[in-house]
């Protein structure tokens, strides 16, 4: 199999969070003292303008924990399911829990004892709750969508109310559940016409590519189109903002088999992150593309350098020292 | 969907070093992600297998991918030389570990003294053509790491004006770089042969020539562990050396460890080498035999080329950035050195004439933040209201091109 990530994947767990959880671990490990009297406060933004930050608490001496928090652009979170999410991220150990109080400016606070990682005897059992303390992005996130791929994984779908996730203020996912499945789509925003345009070219690849490879046939069905579909119909207008939309229309049919409970936490993800992979991918396309116009231009400039300048009066007729004449051309 | 409120979010502030690339997100104090620059990318261009353009690992993932991939350092001498792999290792920073999407972000990079221009120039099509960042800001790592030095809280009565010599030791290049008002005196730059590298082959030379019991394959590893747990700046070999001779046991350490493949555990001393390695920077003659001026000396003559209403506030503002000067006494042996030299110059220009000299104040400031110096004062610059306005904007970049990034605008916010 790939190493995690090999083809663009966004990886589920932050490296920002558990970075910061490892790095504070290992110091408890070592004794260092020096690192652990230095009171940690870290943040970072991730793409969607999700807000996450780190800050150490003492709350006993000898007792080292870390705050992590994530905060929400206006609209994004849905309070109740996300902490519910959250909660069941946490569940399996001690280490981590949720906060009843979000720390100030954030929407959500996990309280991870630090100490009580650094105790463990096994080093995966380690990494996993720092794993999980590091996805706490596609909990919460997620909450909503995992919600209707839930109920159509429980009742096998029914028709229901078109709903949607704002990521942030702009860009909305719309999700209409079905009889027997839950479709998603997303209109394409991009901010750079010719970022569109890229974006126009793959996406069509990209569900051609799923209508015609054998081994694609059991994965979501995508269609792209460059219309609203009819699944939007009952969308509100300013949320659609048709003219906005410049990169076209995506729709994933999901089914059942889909949202099995193995299968339910990697869809949820991998179809948050959907917008954020495409812009990435443009990002990346874009470095591999100059790379082939830099060694165009290096090829030709090597032309250019061979290339003799001809005279503008025409052959010139020279003679040698012994008298012998040649053209010059 | 305007971008406007980039303004509102912290800048991305990266510094690619020859060996360690720090990034993380301004007003932090520490980097999010210290990653070795180098990239492994998948070599086949043209295999025609889907997205193997976005096949690309950087930092600790390409080391490990050693054994299948070719693993490139785009940086030499602080410099970039691969174009092509340094917008790959950009690409995966910012997709792969900082998460974040560019067009909401400012980004301040950083650039070593004497860059040449069209590197800017790359950088910024980089930046502004691909990432389609809104606003840029390439700031020169000497600078930044004396921001970085006045935003520690030991700060030296000259700090506040941008003046002073940084003392930059990396992993692959020293340079002691003179800046006045945050302009880098490009003509007194001097730069030593020696760093962070040359140091870890002198542990592991010393401590195979003693026959130290360490595993060959890690020999380099533990050289560099070494290197940064255990060695310190004595204030006089000699001394040093009959100190260790007296009382061995308070000086020599002993460390541990385990053979990877055999799991065979193996034990050795660490005795001279601690005050040996970095005496290298000191009496460079025990390491090498064509370069012998000590460092001090060089900070002397950098000093002294400098214009002459300058000096003073160098002098007065010597500060250390870069892993290599974390060892422990480092600035108080550069102090007392470079003291001496200033005071025998002086003593012998005033010798036997009517005229007095004030004396000259000598002062080396360390912080804790050294090993990142040039990150942190990127952050502390970055987060300061000012910087928005003194970056390049996507707008400016669009209208008069790219050579708009070969004048660097001075900041001079803090």
């Amino acid at each position: 199999m790939d190493r995690d990530g090999a083809h663009g994947e966004i990886s589920r767990a932050s490296p920002f969070i558990r970075d910061v959880l490892l790095a504070r671990v290992r110091a408890v490990r070592a004794g260092d003292a020096e690192t652990l009297a230095e009171p940690l406060g870290a943040h970072a933004i991730e793409f969607d303008d999700v807000r996450l930050a780190a800050s150490s608490v003492r709350e006993e001496k000898g007792k080292d924990a870390v705050d992590v928090s994530v905060g929400a652009p206006p609209g994004a979170m849905d309070g109740a399911r996300a902490r519910a999410d959250a909660e069941a991220l946490c569940a399996s150990g001690t280490a981590t829990r949720v906060r009843d109080k979000a720390n100030a400016g954030y929407d959500l606070t996990l309280r991870v004892d630090v100490s009580e990682l650094a105790a463990m005897e096994s080093e995966a059992a380690r990494m996993e709750v720092i794993e999980r303390a590091a996805r706490v992005r596609s909990a919460v996130y997620g909450a909503k969508l995992r919600a209707h791929l839930r109920a159509l994984g429980e009742t096998g779908g029914t028709e229901g109310a078109l709903d949607w996730h704002t990521r942030r203020p702009g860009e909305t996912m719309f999700i209409k559940p079905q009889k027997d499945q839950v479709t998603v789509v997303f209109p394409m925003r991009f901010e750079d016409a010719r970022d569109a345009v890229i974006a126009t070219q793959f996406l069509t690849h990209f569900a051609e590519v799923r209508r015609t490879q054998k081994d694609l046939s059991t994965a979501p069905a995508v269609s792209y189109i460059k219309t609203p579909p009819l699944e939007l119909k009952e969308a509100p207008e300013e949320l659609l903002n048709v003219a906005a939309t410049n990169g076209g229309y995506v729709s994933f049919v999901l089914f059942k088999r889909h949202v099995a409970e193995d299968r339910l936490e990697s869809t949820v993800w991998n179809i948050l992150t959907f917008h954020a992979f495409v812009s990435f991918h443009i990002k990346y396309s874009k470095a591999y593309w100059h790379s082939r116009m830099r060694n165009k231009v290096e090829s030709w400039l090597s032309i250019l350098k061979r290339a003799k300048k001809s005279d503008p009066n025409g052959p010139k007729k020279m003679t040698t020292a012994s008298g012998r004449t040649f053209v010059r051309k | 969907m305007a971008r406007e409120d980039a303004m509102t979010r912290p800048a991305v502030v990266i510094d690619n070093g020859t060996g360690w690339t720090k990034m993380g997100f301004a007003r932090n104090v520490r980097p999010s992600h210290v990653i070795p620059t180098c990239v492994a990318a998948n070599g086949a261009t043209t295999s025609g297998k889907m997205m193997d353009d976005l096949d690309v690992a950087i930092g600790r993932e390409a080391m490990a991918l050693s054994a299948s991939r070719e693993v490139r350092w785009p940086i030499r001498h602080g410099t970039v030389e691969n174009w092509e792999d340094m917008e790959r290792f950009w690409q995966a920073s910012v997709c792969r570990y900082l998460r974040c999407d560019p067009e909401d972000h400012y980004f301040l990079l950083t650039e070593p003294p004497l860059n040449p221009p069209e590197n800017r120039e790359y950088t910024a099509e980089i930046f502004f053509e691909s990432f389609n960042v809104p606003g840029l800001y390439i700031g020169v790592q000497a600078a930044l790491a004396l921001a970085a030095s006045i935003a520690s809280k030991k700060q030296s009565q000259y700090a506040s004006a941008l003046t002073g010599t940084v003392i930059d030791i990396g992993d692959g290049v020293t340079h002691i770089i003179p800046v006045s008002d945050g302009y880098v005196l490009g003509s007194s730059i001097k730069s030593v042969p020696l760093a962070g590298r040359d140091l870890t082959t002198f542990v592991q030379y010393l401590m195979r020539e003693r026959g130290e019991k360490i595993p060959p394959e890690d020999a380099m590893e533990v050289a560099r562990k070494v290197k940064e747990d255990h060695c310190y700046v004595c204030k006089d070999m000699v001394k040093e050396f009959l100190a260790h001779e007296r009382k061995p046991g308070e000086h020599v350490v002993q460390i541990n460890g385990t053979r990877g493949k055999t799991g065979e555990k193996w034990s050795a001393d660490v005795g001279y080498e601690r005050f040996l390695a970095p005496e290298v920077f000191f009496n460079p003659e025990i390491y090498s035999s064509d370069y012998i001026t000590p460092l001090p000396e060089l900070v002397h003559q950098a000093i002294a080329s400098s214009p002459i209403d300058t000096r003073r506030n160098l002098y007065g503002n010597i500060v250390l950035s870069g892993g290599s000067t974390m060892f422990k006494g480092f600035g108080k042996r550069i102090k007392r050195d470079v003291k001496r030299l200033v005071d025998e110059r002086i003593a012998a220009t005033t010798k036997g004439g009517t005229l007095t000299s004030k004396e000259v104040d000598v002062e080396v400031v360390t912080h804790n933040f050294q090993r990142t110096a040039v990150w942190f004062g990127g952050s502390v610059l970055a987060s300061t209201p000012g910087f928005y306005s003194s970056c390049v904007s996507k707008a400016d970049y669009e209208e008069h091109g790219a050579n708009i990034v070969r004048q660097n605008p001075v900041f001079r916010g803090i």
